[in-house]
């Protein structure tokens, strides 16, 4: 009963990992502050990392601290309760 | 005589022993035989004394014996000795005289099976290397911030709760998903793959599985050969956090990274969200300022081109200027010719007077109006070449074309050298230099209309006249 390496379930859409975002973000700002870019091009670069740093921002806020225990339903599907109100460890 | 009522004599006894007699005969009977026996059984009833000495009974179905280890053997024994070990001793038995009692004393102590098991744990770590599941490169980076993390562990133990705590004291909004499992005992292998099964199924970005510390039995579980294969085929990577520091188990070896404790695996598993909110807030900060310099720069150049464009009356102006100084310069060069030609010609004639009076006279006054001549024609060509040049000039260095607004019909007038605008600069009488666009006329003002209002556009000067 081993789990298969291949098999990968379906997740919600994946987005942008956060030090990926970062990372463009910390690129454009380099390149802003190189002061070599034609003004158009710079008011665009500024545009862009006002909206990476946007995204960033919301992935760090994400409050809800969520804590679930997994069940396996009869039927094989996959059943999530807050923690706490379960306390058999199975 | 013997009589009918004398005592009979007493039948033939074996010899009385005393009770030291019968102890050394017994120790002298068993002893030697039995000086150096293994000895299995189950661990119960264990004292361990301050002296280091450990009592301890050794027991089956059947019977039970008394051991001890001595302190200096105990200290060396590698396992977790307990109540309800199964073991396997060495040693030999003592009978202890004053108390009647006899022991095991043992030399070698070792749990049950121990050795066997060794050597199958020893294989499956070569076997499962030989395939390369052991191998660093293999070995997957973590997510830097997942967006769910799986947990396989015994709901009821400490090691979840701290866990829990410290991943949420870094990051307060992490989303954890927990799959109960047993952690030891027969069986528990099993579940912690169903566990994990659980977790890869719900999605997570990391798996982690762990439990608190133990005896190498309590953690013999994670030793297993299937569950060590269910993490290296795990889709996630996996964190395994099973014991303490010095435990390594199979599965600790899998795994994509492994944790000492609990509380580490929480640690690798989730970044500090308030460093990370700060190094954001920094950036968000370069980027602003970077793009204020951007702007500011720019904002600069525009002012000062514009201020340099702003006032096109100041270009007419300045060209104006331009020309009072050409056309100064050239009627100072002139003049100072004149100077210099009428002192040469006044010391010449000075010198001839003094000589030849009379025709020398008529020489010098031939040579003076020649010269004169000359001088006028010169100058007359002179200031048509120059006026010419400096028109040209005028229009060459005036872009804003004042020339050319002269070559359009209009005129500029001079007096004194300085341009007018208004009649009421100037009085019947005055010299006007006229300049064309091309050439100039010596004027005189025969008369003038009264000053008209200012033309609205033109800098207002104060009246001259």
């Amino acid at each position: 009963m081993t789990v298969s390496r291949e098999k990968k379930p379906p997740q919600e859409a994946v987005a942008e990992p956060y030090d990926q975002i970062v990372e463009r973000l910390e690129k454009l700002v380099v390149e802003l502050e190189g002061g070599k870019l034609p003004l158009e091009k710079s008011l665009e670069t500024f545009a862009e990392g006002v909206k990476l740093a946007r995204e960033a921002g919301r992935k760090l806020d994400e409050a809800e601290r969520r804590v679930e225990l997994l069940l396996r339903a009869e039927d094989g599907s996959v059943v999530a309760r807050p923690l706490g109100e379960e306390d058999d460890g199975a | 005589m013997p009589g009918l009522f004398d005592r009979p004599p007493p039948p033939r006894e074996p010899r009385v022993l005393t009770v030291g007699e019968l102890t050394r005969r017994l120790k002298g009977a068993v002893e030697p035989v039995f000086q150096d026996v293994w000895v299995s059984g189950e661990v119960g009833n264990l004292r361990r004394q301050p002296s280091g000495h450990v009592y301890f009974g050794l027991k089956d179905a059947d019977a039970s014996v008394d051991a001890v280890l001595w302190a200096t053997t105990a200290r060396k024994v590698k396992f977790d000795l307990r109540d309800g070990t199964e073991v396997v001793a060495r040693g030999r038995i003592e009978i202890y005289a004053p108390r009647g009692r006899y022991q095991l004393v043992v030399q070698e102590i070792e749990p049950r099976g121990a050795g066997a098991r060794a050597v199958a744990l020893q294989q499956l770590k070569e076997r499962l290397a030989a395939e390369g599941l052991l191998d660093p490169a293999r070995k997957r980076p973590l997510p830097f911030l997942p967006g769910r993390i799986g947990v396989a562990t015994s709901t009821s133990g400490a090691a979840l709760q701290d866990f829990l705590r410290v991943v949420h004291g870094r990051f307060p909004g992490a989303r954890v998903l927990v799959a109960g499992c047993r952690v030891q005992g027969d069986g528990a292998a099993a579940t912690v793959i169903s566990a994990l099964r659980l977790l890869v199924d719900s999605g997570v970005d990391v798996a982690v599985v762990t439990r608190g510390g133990g005896s190498a039995d309590d953690l013999w579980e994670f030793n297993d050969e299937r569950l060590a294969r269910s993490i290296a085929a795990c889709p996630v990577p996996v964190v395994s956090a099973v014991g303490h520091e010095v435990d390594v188990t199979v599965a600790d070896l899998v795994a994509d990274v492994r944790a000492a404790t609990p509380t580490h695996a929480a640690e690798v598993v989730v970044p500090v969200r308030d460093d990370l909110v700060a190094s954001l807030s920094a950036l968000r900060g370069r980027l602003v300022r970077a793009e204020g310099n951007a702007l500011g720069e720019r904002r600069r150049v525009l002012r000062a081109l514009r201020a340099e464009l702003s006032d096109p009356r100041r270009i007419l102006s300045d060209q104006r200027r331009r020309l009072d100084e050409a056309l100064h310069r050239l009627e100072g060069a002139a003049a100072a010719w004149l100077r210099v030609e009428r002192a040469r010609v006044a010391s010449a004639a000075e010198t001839l007077r003094r000589r030849e009076p009379r025709a020398l006279l008529r020489e010098l006054r031939r040579r003076r109006d020649a010269a004169r001549e000359r001088l006028v024609a010169w100058s007359a060509a002179t200031f048509r070449r120059e006026s010419t040049r400096v028109a040209g000039l005028a229009a060459r260095l005036e872009p804003a074309n004042v020339a050319m607004i002269l070559s359009r019909g209009f005129a500029l007038a001079l007096r004194d050298g300085r341009p007018i605008r208004r009649s009421g600069e100037a009085v019947p009488g005055d010299s006007l230099r006229v300049v064309l666009g091309e050439g100039w006329l010596d004027t005189r003002v025969e008369s003038r209309d009264t000053p008209p209002a200012p033309i609205p556009g033109l800098p207002a000067r104060t009246d001259e006249a």
